[in-house]
């Protein structure tokens, strides 16, 4: 196995180890999911006549800002315990970095993305659970953890890191989170795959030119 | 001071301009209160306009002042070192 | 310090002024004396000659941003780093006032001051695209922090926006009032005067700007030498 992807398990795999163990960003994301999907409830004023309308948005609501969350831990502990340097010194390079840190936001965020499903069948009565709700969800998820691991690498380092992120990333992804809404509606809607060709083809654009482009942008943010 | 002299009358000359050519469109059968949204969003416009302007060149000015000053105090310093 | 070193730049500086003025005076006689009037919205249609100006050059502003991050990146020259601050500094303003004047203009028009459409959705992203890059350099703790993430926001972003575009197409298809539909050439040369009348203007404003920056840097600089 090349030295890259075993700097990239290895990475993943103390991230996985120590959150199994305390389960911290798990748990908070779980019950912000579930606190946003609550306030949405209220907001709409959900009721069987408008849950297919609003039901989408409102589930990608819920992740995109839980997220953040998830995305903002991502370099929290090696910043605050003064690691992060060490961390670099990795043999692969930042590269590795990147995609390790890269693969465990992306796990976090599914499993959140995977629990809120029962949780929407039970407390809005809509079946989200479909393959091309899986598609899209690994799509979307993919290209948010792309595009925020480099921008929680920049905030990290700053005083206002909470604020920051969420500003940089939320305009940023903004077309995920269209064709995740549009693809889950259609979805529910049972269109099949020509509701959802043109939303996956351009998530999947998404996601190609932010993996490749936030790769090489994440070397200049560690820099020195 | 020319740049201070030139802004006042680009100032000037742009207040004066758009609101006379407005008018004169006005004869055109068109609706009055059209009038009043475009005097707004130039007016608006150049308002904004001038006024970021005139904060730039006066930073601008304050800034060589400040330079100044310390390039002053560097050329001091190196005297007594 | 003999007075004739500041003369250099600020001489440039001021014959751009001097031209982006002279452009301006034209081009406002140009907006209500020489365009004919259009047939549906009438006088304030005109606002269109501003308006879509300013948006047009804010994109150009973040195309130069682009371009000097990247230039940044590769160099590592100070001035590439200043252009980019100063010209996302300028397309900000630039975009802001372009906005507001769509608002007016659409108020009038449509009755309504925004609509999500392709157009106005990717303006409004990129505005607050612009407001994010903004705030990253203001909160980097140094210069070279606040460069280089600036820069690699400034690419990023960049990219974004043509996706952006595509996403909003794809929700709202065609619509919007395109009066560019049927622009008469009268009105076609109004439109092109005017943007690179603005533009004139904008690279007036960047070179103002950016020769703050540069001389906030000089001025650090020597403290730190007078501090020791």
């Amino acid at each position: 196995m090349s030295r890259y992807l075993r700097v990239v398990l290895a990475i993943y795999r103390k991230d996985a180890q120590l959150e199994a163990r305390t389960r911290e960003t798990f748990t908070a994301m779980a019950v912000f999911a579930i606190a946003v999907a609550l306030i949405f409830n209220f907001a709409f004023q959900v009721n069987p006549r408008n849950v297919a309308l609003v039901g989408p948005g409102i589930a990608w609501a819920a992740f995109t800002f839980t997220g953040v969350i998830g995305i903002n831990r991502a370099f929290i502990f090696e910043k605050d315990r003064g690691t992060l340097e060490g961390l670099l010194l990795a043999p692969a390079g930042r590269e590795a970095v990147y995609g390790g840190k890269l693969l465990g936001t992306l796990t976090l965020m599914l499993i959140v993305e995977a629990l809120m499903v029962p949780v929407f069948l039970v407390f809005y009565d809509i079946a989200l659970l479909s393959w091309w709700f899986v598609g899209t969800a690994v799509l979307a998820t993919v290209g948010f953890a792309a595009v925020g691991t480099v921008f929680a690498a920049i905030a990290v380092h700053t005083r206002a890191r909470e604020v920051l992120l969420p500003l940089l990333f939320l305009p940023i992804v903004m077309p995920v989170v269209v064709a995740a809404v549009s693809s889950t509606a259609s979805a529910l809607a049972g269109e099949g795959w020509s509701g959802v060709a043109r939303w996956f083809s351009l998530m999947v654009a998404f996601d190609v030119v932010f993996l490749v482009v936030s790769s090489l942008a994440f070397e200049f943010v560690v820099e020195e | 001071m020319r740049a201070r002299i030139t802004f006042v009358l680009l100032a000037i000359a742009a207040l004066l301009v758009t609101p006379r050519a407005a008018l004169a469109q006005t004869g055109t059968g068109t609706p009055e209160d059209g009038l009043g949204y475009v005097l707004a969003a130039f007016g608006l416009a150049w308002a904004l306009f001038f006024a970021y302007v005139f904060y730039l060149e006066r930073k601008s000015r304050q800034l060589r002042r400040d330079l100044d000053a310390v390039r002053r105090d560097a050329a001091e310093h190196q005297r007594r070192a | 310090m003999p007075a004739t070193k500041a003369a250099g730049p600020g001489g440039w500086r001021l014959a751009v002024l001097a031209v982006a003025g002279a452009m301006m005076l034209v081009n406002l006689w140009l907006i209500f004396a020489y365009v004919p009037t259009e047939v549906s919205m009438g006088v304030v249609q005109r606002i269109f000659y501003f308006h879509v100006p300013t948006v047009e050059i804010g994109f150009v502003a973040f195309f130069v941003v682009f371009v000097a991050s990247i230039w940044y990146l590769v160099s590592r020259k100070p001035s590439a780093d200043r252009l980019a601050q100063a010209a996302a500094e300028i397309g900000t303003m630039f975009l802001t006032v372009a906005i507001i004047m769509g608002a007016i203009w659409a108020k009038k028009a449509w009755g309504t001051w925004w609509i999500w459409d392709n157009k106005l959705t990717t303006t409004f992203v990129l505005w607050l695209i612009y407001a994010g890059y903004l705030m990253v350099r203001a909160y980097a703790p140094t210069r070279a922090q606040a460069a280089r993430w600036g820069a690699i926001i400034g690419i990023i972003s960049f990219l974004d926006v043509p996706i952006v575009y595509a996403a909003s197409s794809i929700l709202h298809p065609a619509e919007t009032l395109t009066t560019e539909g049927g622009l008469e050439p009268a009105m076609r040369l109004a439109h092109w005067f005017s943007f690179f009348a603005f533009g004139v203007l904008f690279v007036y404003m960047t070179m103002l700007r950016s020769g703050q920056h540069h001389d906030e840097e000089r001025i650090d600089e020597l403290r730190r030498t007078t501090i020791e």
